[in-house]
């Protein structure tokens, strides 16, 4: 009868089938003495406890055959996140953990056969002590199961018990979480020294989510469109992601971004290799190329072992100490940085390469874009007005014409498609389409991300807005002069002031733009690289550059809602402000159209209709100003408020203009 | 190349201020007087080619035209060191090299008989450049030549080309010394009619305030041509800074004088320059630290009287005001401080601005040479249009009016055909910048809009003008 027991205690038939024997039939009734039947129903529950253990096991393990074996279909079907390589391994815990649990057992079969008088009791006794350890195991399963857990989150959860008072317990867990540590580890060291996930069903923190997939349903970044107008194969290390749902709990997302960090550069690192060999065609070249394939030794100059040992020394660790785990991380991510902004620096000639940045996405030359303008426009004396606009063959001229076709060989000018087709007779609208694309060089993929890259065009085309209306406005300053010279019976005084007005606004927002913003901006980002600092400070910099430069210049939406509009019906953008501007430029826009033109007859009343929209739009913007700047001290307002209103002309003199308009 | 600009020097005074500006141009641009690039400055970023044409892979060719009446000045450039730099057909005497004689008339008849060759120098240069902006005139409206001559050029320039701009540099007489012109008067009415008619915009140099800052402000007792021709360059050199060096803003003529100009009769700037050192300063202290000025510095400096290179006399009721500013900052400037200065200057009411219509002080950081070392870690220039600068214009109705009450020293003129039959130019003339005085009046006064509404409307602008000058005497 003891045997029967003891052998069912090691049972491991899925359905607990041994167990039925005991309690369906009159077994117990039969052999066992009354006062004995309550241990045997204890001892009986023990091993339903280690029956339930073990099924799971069990199940994780057929379910693991059963994928390689089934149809694919049915793994669709049923591809809940009960698998995967972390609850793989999480059934080896277990069963790590049950060898006590066996050993126990044996022990009291090898006890069995020595001497004869052996009790129930006794078995009782001993197994009772395996007890809070089975419940423990069985506690995790069931915790996992109902919360289906599964990579990272399994992880962190048993992490989070693993901290057990009981020292018995303490070491099962320890057991149970030792393999999961380990995939977690070697995940972790094969993604931050290879740049590789093997990941399929999406247990690691940082994930990869291919665009291509939903093309049509917006990503997260809402400027997919745009994103995929130029998608390139260099584009994909964007689509990897610290996947928050996995971050396990001891682990900061300040440090999951620098292990995001740290294997994104190694692909850029590979990458380098792809985007050679691709790029030489000549047999010769490929075969170099094949020859110095182990780009990634550029990166680790024969130190990966070393840090791989870091990693390891980290999965050999009886616990998981976040601490531990920051230090080593930390060490890498310094090390790859500090080599990459080597790189950068002085291969790249990152200083160049931003000052280029900054000559053309930020209109630094500005000779370069009048040129462009003034090609696009056609010449001031001719008297034909060019009336098909070719932008990117502009473009090129332009940079032939002003002999810096070798800095401008990176930059390329082109369209997006937006849904409407744009009305070639609105420039404003054009300039919304437009995309000025630049091909950076290796390795600063990091820091021209698309996200940035839209950026940078966010603030291209605005400044091109306005930088385009203020060269009509000279023109039509231009004409309003010669006429003076030549006809001062035309000139009309109001469309000179209105003029006046409006070149005023455009100067100041242009020297506020390039001045308060970019110049200052810029500054404290040269200051960044020069100091030589690593690449995660140049890249953290060069995030916060773009983000003042567009907070600053009211562009802080996303570029979806950002979508200027001439009507200016669409204004729902959240920022006021933008939304005046872009009002005051549909005026400038008008009136500049309008005095090409100045035959018409109603001139002078569209000239009086204006000056009112402008009166009215200058002054909401003042106040809008003055009220974000006393709610708060927020500097860049104020910066723009004194450079429009330095002559109190504005906020003091706001009624004589409406009653001169009536 | 876009945004040409062709430099015309005319007459004694503006061929020597014309020198010294393509001197200082070459300096700036590492350009040899023999006109080859130097080495050191073979990869440039500069905007050589707004000033000078390139005749092959390294010589550098100014765009400019020397006119003059009398060989003089002409000579002692062709025996200078920078003799091989222009472009010899560019360079025209007159054949008699008997001058115009200070007289304006004498010049202008003469412009008249020579323009056939003058502007066949002119369009060819034109027809040189692939998109001609503008022309820089370079004279004296004293003197004959520059005055007459430089009168006569301005008003078929604008004929010619009606839409290329105008700019002229233009040196008014010293008032502090009697002039040995005796109808600089005469001379000074009749060129300012061209200038406030045929030119766009006029850098006025005034040849007293220029003394006086040589005096006071560099501390040389009898300062000579070079010493003030020296401040002329800085000026010219540093007020085309923008459209020499790459930058985001001011790149061509237009874009400089279109925010300073709001109407086409205000068109006269003044200038400021700070910090000034005279070329001794720089010689006998070798060693002098890069002095620690500061753009609030600069800025405050430049709205100081006595740094403005036009002497506008005291401004007795103060009602003088500012219609724009524009300051060129170079130098290792922090773009935070422009902010910080505006403010300053603002909150201490340095500068007072006109009552009808937006206006500030815009500021343009523009680089410098990297070939000229400079001993102050920031230097600006201002070009500025102030009411004030008609005080200039009264000073010279005043001597006109003197002048012209004794009807002395008119013989001359109705020698030349223009005055042939009667001297209603030299009236006409008056009654010009007598309006153009009272335009600037007008500017310091809020109503100034209705002004011009009255004379742009008025078909009869003759007869307001009279009326106008009536009551202004």
């Amino acid at each position: 009868m003891l045997h029967d027991l003891l052998l069912s205690c090691l049972s491991q038939s899925p359905n607990g089938d041994a167990l039925k024997d005991f309690t369906e039939t009159s077994v117990i009734e039969s052999f066992m003495h009354p006062c004995e039947k309550e241990i045997f129903m204890d001892i009986l529950q023990i091993v339903n406890v280690y029956n339930e253990v073990v099924r799971y096991t069990q199940g994780i393990g057929t379910e693991k055959d059963d994928k390689s074996s089934e149809d694919t279909v049915i793994n669709l079907v049923f591809d809940e996140p009960a698998h995967g390589y972390y609850l793989i391994n999480f059934g080896r815990g277990i069963e790590n953990a049950l060898d006590e649990y066996y050993e126990e057992v044996m022990r009291l079969e090898a006890y069995c056969f020595k001497s004869q008088p052996a009790s129930l009791s006794y078995v009782h006794n001993s197994l009772q002590s395996k007890q809070p350890t089975l419940l423990l195991l069985r506690k995790f399963i069931r915790d996992i199961e109902a919360a289906k857990l599964h990579g990272c989150a399994l992880l962190s959860y048993l992490y989070q018990q693993s901290d057990h008072g009981d020292i018995e317990l303490e070491i099962a867990a320890r057991k149970v979480i030792r393999p999961v540590k380990m995939a977690f580890f070697s995940s972790m060291a094969h993604w931050m020294l290879f740049g590789v996930i093997d990941d399929v069903h999406s247990e690691f923190f940082i994930k990869f989510t291919p665009l291509d997939n939903n093309a049509s349903a917006c990503t997260k970044s809402s400027n997919s469109s745009i994103l995929h107008a130029d998608k390139n194969g260099e584009d994909y290390i964007w689509q990897y992601e610290v996947n928050h749902n996995q971050l396990p709990g001891f682990m900061s997302s300040v440090v999951a971004e620098k292990i995001l960090f740290v294997g994104q550069t190694v692909l850029v690192f590979q990458m380098e290799r792809n985007f050679q060999s691709k790029k030489e065609t000549d047999q010769l070249s490929v075969c170099l190329s094949e020859l110095s394939r182990d780009d990634i030794y550029q990166l680790w100059n024969g130190r990966e072992a070393e840090y791989f040992k870091l990693i390891e020394d980290l999965s050999l660790e009886p616990r998981i100490n976040p601490f531990h785990i920051e230090d080593a991380v930390n060490l890498i991510k310094k090390y790859v940085s500090a080599r990459l902004s080597e790189i950068a620096v002085n291969e790249v000639d990152l200083e160049r390469q931003l000052g280029l940045i900054k000559d053309f996405y930020l209109l630094g030359r500005g000779e370069f874009y009048l040129e462009f303008l003034t090609h696009l426009n056609g010449a001031f004396d001719s008297t034909i007005l060019r009336t098909t606009k070719n932008y990117p063959r502009s473009f090129e001229i332009a940079a032939t014409v002003m002999g810096i076709a070798d800095d401008l060989e990176n930059f390329t000018l082109g369209y997006i498609k937006s849904n409407a087709d744009p009305d070639e007779s609105f420039d404003f609208q054009v300039f919304q389409c437009l995309h000025l694309k630049y091909t950076f060089q290796w390795p600063l993929n990091l820091l021209f991300s698309p996200k940035a890259m839209e950026r940078y065009n966010a603030i291209f085309r605005y400044l091109l807005i306005i930088r385009n209306l203020q060269f009509e406005m000279q023109r039509a300053w231009a004409k309003q002069t010669w006429l003076a010279k030549h006809l001062p019976a035309d000139v009309h005084i109001k469309a000179m002031n209105l003029r006046n007005h409006l070149m005023f606004f455009l100067n100041n927002m242009q020297y506020y733009i390039q001045v308060d913003v970019l110049e200052s901006q810029f500054g404290i980002l040269m200051n960044v690289i020069q100091r030589k600092a690593d690449f995660e400070e140049i890249q953290k910099a060069h995030t916060v550059f773009l983000a003042n430069v567009l907070a600053q210049c009211f562009l802080m939406t996303d570029s979806k809602e950002g979508r200027m509009n001439i009507t200016g019906s669409m204004n729902q953008s959240q920022n006021p402000i933008y939304g005046t501007i872009l009002k005051l430029f549909s005026i400038c826009e008008t009136f500049t159209n309008l005095s090409r033109t100045s035959e018409t007859e109603n001139f002078l009343e569209e000239v009086d209709s204006l000056e009112e929209q402008f009166g009215v739009q200058i002054a909401s913007l003042v106040q809008l100003l003055v009220d974000a700047k006393t709610a708060s001290t927020l500097n860049p307002l104020s910066q723009l408020l004194l450079r429009l209103d330095f002559n109190h002309w504005f906020s003091r003199n706001q009624k004589p203009v409406v009653l001169n308009d009536a | 190349m876009p945004s040409e600009i062709i430099t015309l020097q005319l007459g004694q005074c503006g061929n020597q201020i014309g020198f010294e500006f393509w001197k200082r141009l070459c300096l700036e641009h590492g350009i040899s007087p023999s006109g080859v690039l130097e080495d050191f400055a073979t990869d440039g970023m500069d905007r050589k080619d707004v000033f000078f044409y390139q005749a092959d892979d390294d010589h550098y060719i100014p765009r400019a035209v020397l006119l003059d009446l009398e060989p003089r000045v002409i000579n002692t450039i062709m025996g200078s060191a920078y003799s091989k730099l222009y472009n010899p057909e560019n360079v025209y005497l007159s054949k008699h090299g008997g001058g115009a004689g200070n007289n304006w008339a004498s010049g202008y008849s003469q412009g008249d008989k020579l323009q056939e060759e003058v502007f066949d120098i002119i369009d060819r240069e034109a027809d040189g450049s692939d998109s001609l902006e503008g022309f820089i005139l370079c004279h004296s409206i004293a003197g004959g030549t520059g005055s007459g001559m430089g009168s006569f050029i301005m008003e078929r320039l604008a004929d010619r080309y009606p839409k290329k701009l105008i700019q002229t540099f233009s040196v008014f007489p010293n008032q502090d010394e009697i002039s040995d012109v005796v109808v600089q008067p005469y001379n000074s009415m009749l060129t300012l009619r061209r200038l406030t008619s045929a030119a766009d915009s006029v850098v006025v140099l005034d040849n007293t305030a220029l003394n006086r800052i040589a005096c006071d402000r560099l501390h040389i007792q009898n300062p000579s041509f070079s010493q003030i021709n020296n401040l002329v360059s800085t000026i010219m050199s540093v007020s085309t800074t923008t459209l020499r060096y790459p930058s985001y803003m001011n790149n061509n003529l237009i874009g400089l004088m279109a925010p300073l100009i709001p109407t086409p009769q205000l068109h006269f700037l003044m200038t400021g320059y700070t910090p000034l050192t005279s070329d001794s300063d720089v010689n006998s202290q070798q060693t002098v630290n890069v002095r620690k000025t500061t753009v609030l510095d600069v800025m405050r400096r430049l709205l100081q009287p006595k740094n403005m290179m036009v002497s506008t006399g005291p401004d007795k009721t103060n009602h003088h005001c500012y219609i724009s500013i524009l300051n060129i900052i170079q130098g290792e400037v922090d773009p935070t401080q422009v902010h910080k200065s505006l403010q300053r200057i603002r909150d201490r009411k340095m500068a007072q601005f006109i009552p009808w219509g937006p206006t500030s002080i815009q500021v343009a950081l523009s680089r410098s040479s990297p070939y000229v070392q400079s001993n102050h870690r920031v230097s600006g220039l201002m070009l500025a249009n102030h009411t004030s600068i008609c005080s200039l214009f009264e000073r010279a109705l005043n001597q006109y009016d003197k002048l012209r009450k004794r009807g002395a020293f008119l013989d001359q003129f109705r020698r030349e055909d223009i005055f042939k039959d009667d001297l209603t130019e030299l009236d006409e003339s008056r009654e010009t910048v007598d309006c153009l005085v009272q335009e600037y009046e007008a500017a310091t006064r809020p109503e100034y809009l209705q002004f011009s509404v009255k004379r742009a409307s008025g078909d009869s602008k003759t007869d307001e003008a009279k009326a106008l000058a009536g009551g202004g005497v």
